[in-house]
């Protein structure tokens, strides 16, 4: 008698003569009926690890697993979205600054100033670069002495930038105050 | 509810004096019975206990069971009943009105064959069920779905050969081979 019948009997799956046969077979045979109870023990087996939700809690565990890898692919494909907004962001305002800078200053870009002065932007200094800033010179050419009164305002602007650190706002108070009247 | 075929055979057989048929029913349903019986009686040793009485019970009433129920109906009824007795002494109270004589004659229980030489084989360990479970686990696809729709969902062969859309003997070969694969893991624990 071949196991395959007696795993048929056990799910009832055998044509009458055929079940005589086989529980002929297990009445008889010691090693064919211990194999009917080790099938019938398995099918315990198989049925209360589902009744006790084991077989569900894996599968939850499992979809847990898919949903947290799935999630952790989001965050990434996020995280990589946003790092590239903020890239381009930052070439723009880069490539803006760098044409704002461009424009002729007597050789000495207005950020590389910005970056440059520590200390606060003062009349004097920019005084100073007048004579190296040809495109600026022009402006103030009218102007025998600047108003001192902007000597604060300047430095006030220069201290807030600094603590805000916003490198990229240009003070333009320097430009409005030397607006030729 | 009605017996189902294996089970009315091996009765009938049982009933005509084959002691190695009603072991037969004794294997199919003893982890049934442990089980149901343990949530009456919790210390092991007496749920076992109960357990063989419940069997011994039946096979003393069996000529009385006129198949009207399913066996495992009526070996369900028999071991509840022992348990609540079981209980009832226990507690030193006076017994229920379940009536032992209902069960036709004593017999010893070295009348019955090995399945209830040794109860404590009715407790299936840890070990087992871990490397059942984790066997079933490992089975290629189509041999785990075909054991899982008929142990889990309780489909018959032409109904799992419709999901699994496959012929009635290829359902019939799967699951053989299913239990089979897990089988070969199972054995050596159990004669161990």
């Amino acid at each position: 008698m071949s196991k395959p019948e007696i795993s048929a009997l056990v799910d009832d799956e055998v044509t009458n003569s055929e079940r005589r046969l086989v529980i002929d077979t297990l009445c008889t045979d010691g090693a064919a009926r211990r194999a009917w109870g080790r099938y019938h023990m398995i099918g315990t087996v198989v049925r209360e690890n589902a009744e006790n939700g084991t077989g569900a809690g894996r599968v939850a565990m499992g979809l847990a697993k898919q949903k947290h890898g799935l999630a952790f692919r989001t965050l990434s494909l996020v995280s990589v979205a946003v790092f590239c907004v903020l890239l381009v962001g930052v070439w723009q305002t880069t490539k803006q600054e760098a044409t704002i800078a461009d424009k002729p200053t007597g050789g000495v870009p207005m950020r590389s100033l910005a970056v440059r002065s520590e200390q606060p932007l003062t009349l004097e200094s920019q005084a100073m670069l007048r004579g190296r800033e040809p495109a600026v010179a022009p402006r103030l050419r009218g102007t025998a002495r600047p108003d001192p009164r902007l000597n604060e305002y300047l430095v006030n602007f220069n201290q807030q930038r600094s603590r805000l650190s916003a490198p990229g706002v240009n003070p333009y108070v320097r430009i409005v105050g030397f607006e030729p009247e | 509810m009605a017996d189902s075929p294996t089970d009315g055979e091996l009765v009938k057989r049982a009933q005509g004096g084959d002691k190695r048929a009603f072991d037969l029913l004794v294997s199919k349903y003893q982890h049934r019975v442990i089980k149901l019986v343990g949530r009456y009686v919790h210390e092991p040793a007496d749920a076992l206990d109960v357990v063989q009485d419940s069997f011994l019970k039946a096979y003393r009433a069996l000529p009385q069971f006129r198949g009207e129920s399913a066996f495992y109906t009526w070996i369900y009824r028999i071991a509840v009943n022992t348990a609540k007795n079981f209980l009832v002494s226990a507690s030193r109270r006076p017994l229920s009105t379940t009536r032992d004589d209902d069960f036709g004659e004593p017999m010893s229980l070295e009348e019955l064959q090995p399945s209830l030489e040794t109860p404590e084989h009715l407790f299936i360990s840890d070990e087992i069920r871990s490397v059942i479970v984790e066997t079933m686990e490992g089975l290629p696809h189509e041999l785990r779905e075909a054991l899982t729709l008929r142990e889990i969902d309780g489909m018959s062969y032409e109904q799992i050969a419709d999901v699994m859309e496959c012929p009635i003997g290829t359902v019939r070969s799967r699951i053989f081979r299913a239990r089979e694969a897990i089988d070969l893991k199972l054995k050596p624990l159990l004669e161990n």
